[in-house]
């Protein structure tokens, strides 16, 4: 059970929540994972890893695509009114991803 | 150009560096961020009547409370914009999320090795900057902006 400034937070309970909306998430989304800690200013922070098919990370539509994204994880977990976790989004591509773990 | 046009600029053009580096990658971040910073506190200074002024103005501005001010507004129980244009408060918390992600972006970009910053990443955090200079020209004369600029400065007591 992760511990945060503001106190523990129910891993079950935000696992749940998560899985619902990223299964609400658009066939783009490759890969969706989090982590909770502090931010660098030391405040409670959910951070998103998100891995986006390569089509998807093509620069023309890349801010519309990530934005649209974060939008709609923000609106269906409500990160800040129901977790009290400041929500950060990081996004990568499948051939990063493969790259990465493949440094061969 | 503004200032803040010369850095969004030069975020644009670290970011697609051939071949691109750690280093041209955190500094295209770094200068994505600087770029939103100078632009909301350009605009927030804007307004001061004596131009010449509003530089000094401008000192006041500070990380923190930028961040602090921007979090609060995506506090649906502190700011639920009641009968305000969705699409303009839309646009506002994008804009206040954006500048929250790219403060904490810097932050990595500057200072943590530990993992490489991915290109896609770095594209996309200059991308959004360069989306919130497209985005806040709709919103700059709705009152609900105008707000967000003040808070930008006021330190919460």
């Amino acid at each position: 059970m992760p511990n945060v400034r503001s106190g523990f937070i129910h891993q079950g309970r935000l696992d749940a929540d998560i899985r619902r909306a990223v299964s609400k998430l658009g066939p783009e989304v490759v890969h969706v994972a989090y982590n909770v800690g502090e931010d660098s200013t030391g405040e409670p922070s959910i951070f998103f890893r998100i891995v986006l098919d390569d089509a998807a990370a093509r620069e023309e539509a890349l801010a519309d695509t990530t934005s649209r994204i974060a939008a709609a994880l923000f609106d269906k977990v409500r990160p800040i009114e129901n977790w009290g976790l400041h929500p950060y989004f990081n996004f990568s591509s499948q051939s990063e991803q493969r790259t990465r773990r493949d440094p061969a | 150009m503004a200032y803040h046009d010369d850095l969004l600029s030069l975020a644009l053009s670290l970011v697609h560096t051939v071949p691109a580096t750690q280093a041209t990658l955190r500094r295209s971040v770094s200068s994505a961020y600087y770029a939103v910073f100078h632009l909301l506190i350009a605009e927030a200074t804007s307004n001061w009547n004596i131009a010449g002024l509003r530089t000094a103005l401008g000192r006041a501005y500070d990380h923190t409370t930028m961040k602090s001010a921007s979090n609060r507004i995506l506090d649906l129980r502190e700011f639920p914009f009641t009968g305000e244009d969705p699409q303009a408060v839309a646009s506002l918390r994008f804009v206040a999320l954006t500048f929250t992600q790219l403060q904490e972006g810097r932050h990595f970009a500057d200072y943590n090795l530990t993992e490489d910053l991915d290109p896609t990443d770095a594209l996309n955090q200059v991308k959004s900057a360069e989306k919130v200079f497209s985005v806040w020209p709709s919103i700059r004369s709705h009152q609900i902006a105008q707000e967000y600029l003040v808070s930008l400065v006021v330190k919460r007591r």
